[in-house]
């Protein structure tokens, strides 16, 4: 049974080859999940290990301790000054507590961009300085550590020194408010250190600096956020309110307390004495040794490892499609071994022997594929790894290759392949004895699907497209992914019936092609269970890949209109009380500005909640300005007699008082809250406003007290089209250039807009990435099949060559049925992806859309993508049939007859 | 293309055991000349000096070792021999499905030694009919599309009154539109036979077109293929093993160990038989 399959093996390797290639990449994808997740869980422990690994012991808050725990532990450790109970405890030299102080650092005049702290500062975590400076995990790299009792020198880790352009002996600023003008405290930097590992510091600037240092920040940033004291000012509920604020800004936690043993000491008995007395303190912690800490807490961080089971998933697609390319390898490398079995069982092979040979068979290709995909995941991950580890910073990152990761994976690809031929081997076993004396049968002509599945896959079809209507209609989500999903089992059940059909249809096209085309259409239908299995493994790539774009786009148009509807105008900047017309033509001459309407203050409305300011603005500006206006509402944008409203304003009406009178305007309705109500520049004339006299004389003599923030003229602006993220900083400053005042005045909520269309883009490149692997499978199951139909037709094809057939014409032949079951394939794929992903957008972003008006969401039919899809499988299907055209080709009339 | 394409009026029916005495006369038709260097007409098929060697080294063997051997046009010849004797191969060769190592062959007056692969398959679809033992037709085309085959390969259009011609001399009329599986072994010979009659070909090749058949449905399939070279002046050139076969041919020529071993001028199943024996002997 094993000698019968090996030979099998070793006869005819080329026929194994593509299989073992789906089953390489899907084992690939697959290991590669779970060595990512290995590597992430050992690199986190190297991280969390660095940062104990200096110490003698590590006290930790336990897993379900909260933050007054932490603030209880770095009491009890106190400091140098003032040292808690756990610095008494015999045998301890040290006892550390880790407490950050965030701050701002700031950044060089020329660094672009805004801060993480404040609009010129960085977000940095300022730490002290332990009495023995060997517990901390980072080395100085140069210079010294501050003197005791200096509040003004530092050390920097050298990343952010790079960055910022300091080095030992530079003096910077650290900011304990926001505000773009709270005052700095100067420092000196007298030493640079390695860049923490520590998974909380990451993205912060690390500073150490002396206890007197942090406790002057803490100081500082009291008095940023107390306002000053008016002599007895203040009434009992504002003190309170303010000790309250006062605790909780000179608050401190301490992650972690490490400890340093003094010579000698017995650590077990240190250990356990400081675990008496964090008890009696009450505190909810342990105490351990470095490498035992960081795995409890190794067991806390990883309890949710989304993004393996995220990978996991795509990485189960692939499996599947490749289980559907095994499944019909195996049946054609049966079929055409029909002689040989019918030997075998003529000779006395029972139909058991005769299975387990071919399963046997299987399990060594699986076998093969999957020690070869795991080597090529273990390589691919461990180049990651090692290219992520040269950046700064993240030196933990390591490679981890656990004994469960590999055998979980060899086993998938093992059983995979042999559950997935099981089909095929039990197709083996009917062969029938009698047929090894018979003349050889001509290739196998059709075989008619089981009327059970069809049945079953028609109700299936039927039943999952009513779940997705319905779940798409009552914005249920859960039931709409449920009916897709079995709606689609039903469709590939139903296969066998219409891609025969839509490629004997298509095929029509190529008649003109001659023979060649006729033939080609023939054959790719002649055996519709082959050509439905094949196309099957690529239907369902190109479907999902399809309905991510579709879903993609979908929801990228639908947020943007939700959002022009929220926001429907890009920037809005605050002019001077005489800002004008002059302003206007220069902010709309700028690059990055499509439209600039000048709105002036003309009166005001009384809404719910009082008085509002109304302004005024040219017509035509308006319009060009203000987008995302509902259907019905926008026609009327800038009519005379109409007033455009937020939409706290829900009536068909409103009156607008200037100084001249008021007057009834009729409303246009808006879905947004961030506008202010506008009027024509005619009507405001009519009620009293002298355009040409500047804003400010309009203004002043309406202004009617509270409720108002502020009457000066505005400026409303929409920005160009090709303004992207990384240029709207220098927009902002131009616009607040050209329009004289500073940059915040300029607002609006472009950045959030751009910056989800940015997160869309990169996630549907990720996911349409990670469903590409599972085209690729399928493309390779194409030239799979054809290759092995080709050498079942040699004898067929020779006796076309003999008639009259050139090479040219054979190898037409061949590509024409590649082209059409791959290109029916992904034209099928593309029309369900998009219907598919139609449908999910609806659900997903119905209740959204209702919310501005909209009743339905239409599909975004990505037409480019959709058409490369195809394009790329037609291409596939074209390189799919160079190998077996040329080995048709090469073969002579007379050899290829002779087959047996 | 065949020089006389005169048809007889009437379609007698398939006859039994081969009579010696040809049917009606038709002009042009030669009745088989014996040595190469006789006849009337010139020869359809001549090949001089053909060598053919398989394999290389220990392992090589000389298929064909130096045949020189004319055809005459409008005949029906049997190549004969005991197996090994090359003589499917030397048919390969004259049809154009496998190149020789050495010589010359002619075809229909033209040199078809050193055409390249194109040129070959282009005579072959114009000018060559075949006929094989097995798997002669393509499964998932009908009886009508498989005999236009050739022609649908040229692009020629079909000459539908010379179609309905074959097709009655055939029988084949009420079978044109079934697939080759709901044929029997005699109607897919038949069949064939249509197809290679068709393009009018200079010549029309079989290899062991009755092999798989019956004797009886044998016999009709044989008595065409004479029909068709009485009648039609078609050039058939037949290899055989079986002396039965061979009796039908208007001439029989003898192979052995790649080499031309002698001919029958009037072959029965008697002295065919007896040549044969001979040969094995020798």
């Amino acid at each position: 049974m094993l000698t019968l399959a090996l030979s099998q093996l070793r006869h005819q390797p080329r026929r194994y080859v593509s299989v073992l290639l789906a089953i390489i990449i899907g084992v690939t994808f697959l290991a590669s999940a779970l060595l990512v997740g290995s590597s992430s869980t050992a690199s986190l422990r190297n991280s969390l290990g660095a940062t104990y690994s200096r110490a003698d012991l590590v006290i930790a808050p336990t897993p379900d301790a909260g933050f007054e725990t932490r603030e209880e532990l770095a009491g009890a450790a106190g400091t140098s000054a003032e040292p808690g109970p756990l610095q008494d405890v015999e045998g301890v030299q040290e006892a550390y507590a880790h407490v950050v102080t965030p701050v701002g650092v700031k950044r060089p005049a020329d660094r672009q961009g805004a801060g993480t702290w404040g609009p010129t500062t960085d977000y940095a975590q300022v730490a002290s300085v332990p009495q023995d400076p060997s517990l901390i995990p980072e080395d100085l790299v140069v210079g010294r550590y501050p003197a005791a009792g200096s509040a003004s020198e530092v050390v920097l880790d050298e990343r952010t020194a790079r960055d910022f352009g300091l080095d030992v002996g530079s003096g910077t600023f650290l900011m304990s408010g926001t505000a773009a003008d709270a005052a700095g405290r100067k420092v000196t930097v007298v030493g640079l250190s390695e860049v923490s590992q520590d998974p909380n510091a990451i993205g912060a600037i690390q500073v150490r600096g002396d206890e007197a240092l942090t406790v002057q920040l803490t100081a500082d940033s009291l008095a940023a956020a107390l306002p000053d004291d008016a002599a007895g000012g203040l009434s009992a509920e504002e003190q309170a309110a303010q000790a309250e604020i006062a605790e909780a800004m000179t608050a401190r936690y301490a992650e972690h307390v490490l400890v340093r043993l003094e010579p000698g000491a017995d650590r077990d008995a240190v250990a356990a004495a400081l675990q008496d007395t964090a008890d009696a303190e009450g505190l909810a912690v342990t105490v351990a040794t470095p490498d035992v800490q960081a795995q409890r807490q190794m067991a806390q961080m990883t309890g949710s490892d989304v993004f393996v089971w995220v990978l996991g998933a795509f990485a189960a697609i692939a499996l599947l499609v490749t289980a559907l390319v095994i499944a019909n390898t195996f049946s054609v490398l049966v079929a055409q071994r029909s002689r040989d079995l019918a030997l075998q069982r003529a000779l006395g092979a029972s139909r058991r022997q005769i299975r387990g040979s071919v399963l046997a068979e299987a399990g060594i290709v699986g076998l093969a594929g999957g020690v070869l995909g795991v080597a090529v995941a273990c390589g691919l991950v461990a180049v990651l790894v090692a290219w992520g580890a040269t950046n700064e910073g993240f030196g933990f990152l390591t490679f981890e290759a656990t004994s469960r990761d590999l055998i979980v994976s060899i086993a998938v690809g093992v059983l995979l392949t042999v559950i997935a031929s099981s089909s095929a081997a039990v197709a083996a076993t009917r062969v029938s004895p009698l047929e090894a004396m018979r003349p050889r049968e001509d290739a196998a002509l059709g075989n008619r699907a089981g009327v059970v599945r069809l049945v079953a896959g028609a109700l299936l079809l039927v039943a999952g497209a009513a779940g997705l209507v319905w779940g798409a209609a009552n914005v249920n989500l859960g039931v709409a992914v449920a009916g897709g999903a079995v709606s689609f089992v039903g469709v590939l059940m139903l296969a066998v019936l219409f891609v025969p059909a839509v490629v004997s249809v298509m095929g029509r096209a190529a008649r003109p092609a001659g023979v060649p085309g006729r033939m080609a259409r023939l054959n790719a239908v002649r055996n519709p269970g082959r050509t439905a299995a094949t196309a099957s493994a690529l239907l369902i790539g190109t479907t999902l890949v399809a309905m991510m774009l579709t879903g993609g786009r979908t929801a990228q148009v639908q947020m943007d209109t939700i959002f022009r509807a929220e926001f429907p105008v890009d920037m809005q900047v605050g002019l001077a009380a005489d800002g004008g017309a002059a302003e206007r033509d220069r902010v709309a001459a700028l690059d990055g500005v499509d439209a600039a309407a000048l709105l002036v203050p003309t009166g005001t409305a009384e809404v719910e909640g009082g008085s509002t300011a109304v302004y005024a603005a040219d017509s035509a500006q308006l319009r060009e300005v203000v987008a995302g206006l509902p259907v019905g509402e926008a026609e009327r944008l800038g009519e005379p007699g109409t007033v455009l409203v937020p939409n706290t304003v829900e009536s068909e009406t409103l009156t607008v008082t200037g100084p001249e009178g008021s007057r009834q305007f009729d409303t246009v309705l808006s879905a947004s809250s961030a506008l202010v109500p506008v009027i024509s520049l005619e009507d405001a004339r009519a009620l009293g406003l002298d355009p040409g006299a500047g804003a400010g004389a309009g203004a002043g003599t309406t202004a009617t007290g509270s409720g108002e923030a502020e009457t000066a003229p505005q400026l409303w602006l929409q920005a160009g089209d090709g303004i992207a993220l990384d240029g709207l900083q220098e927009l902002n400053t131009a616009v607040a250039q050209a329009a004289g005042v500073s940059q915040e005045q300029v607002s609006g909520e472009l950045a959030m807009r751009l910056l989800f269309t940015v997160i869309i883009d990169g996630m549907l490149m990720v996911v349409t990435a990670l469903l590409a692997v599972s085209v690729l499978i399928a493309l390779i199951g194409v030239a799979n099949t054809l290759s092995l139909s080709a050498i079942e037709r040699t004898r067929e094809n020779s006796l076309m060559r003999a008639l009259g057939l050139t090479r040219g014409g054979l190898r037409g032949m061949l590509a024409l049925e590649a082209v059409l079951i791959s290109g029916v394939a992904a034209l099928i794929g593309s029309a369900l992806g998009t219907v598919y992903g139609g449908f999910g957008a609806h659900t997903v972003f119905g209740e959204m859309a209702a919310g501005i008006g909209q009743s339905v969401v239409w599909p975004a039919v990505p037409w480019p993508e959709l058409g490369l899809i195809v394009l790329v499988s037609v291409a596939a299907g074209l390189l799919a049939s160079v190998a077996p055209s040329r080995r048709a080709t090469r073969l002579s009339p007379v050899q290829g007859l002779a087959t047996a | 293309m065949n020089p006389t394409t005169d048809l007889t009026a009437s379609v007698p029916a398939p006859s039994g055991p081969p009579t010696t005495a040809s049917s009606a006369t038709a002009p042009g038709r030669s009745a088989g000349a014996t040595a190469p260097s006789e006849g009337a007409a010139a020869p359809a098929v001549s090949a001089r000096g053909l060598v053919k060697t398989y394999g290389r080294g220990e392992a090589a063997v000389r298929a064909l070792a130096g045949v020189d051997v004319d055809f005459a046009a409008g005949a029906f010849t049997a190549i004969m021999g005991p197996s090994g004797s090359g003589k499917s191969t030397l048919m390969h060769c004259l049809a154009g499905l496998d190149t020789a190592d050495a010589g010359r062959i002619e075809l229909g007056g033209q040199q078809i030694t050193g055409l390249n692969d194109t040129a070959l398959t282009r005579l072959r679809r114009d000018r060559i009919g075949f006929v094989f033992q097995a798997f002669n037709l393509v499964p998932t085309l009908t009886a009508e599309q498989n005999i236009v085959l050739p022609l649908d390969l040229a692009g020629t259009p079909v000459d539908r009154a010379w179609l309905a011609e074959v097709v009655g001399i055939l029988g084949l009329g009420d079978r044109l539109g079934h697939k080759p599986h709901e044929l029997s072994g005699g109607q897919q010979q038949r069949v064939a036979v249509a197809r290679a009659l068709l393009t009018r070909p200079d010549v029309v090749f079989g290899d062991e077109p009755t092999g798989n058949l019956d004797s009886t449905t044998g016999a009709e399939v044989l008595s065409l293929l004479r029909r068709s070279a009485r009648e039609m002046g078609q050039t058939v050139i037949m290899v055989t093993h079986d002396p039965v076969a061979a009796s039908y041919a208007d001439r029989v020529v003898l192979l052995e160990d790649g080499r031309l071993a002698g001919q029958i001028s009037d072959p029965t199943p008697e002295n065919v038989l007896a040549a044969l024996a001979k040969l094995g002997v020798a």
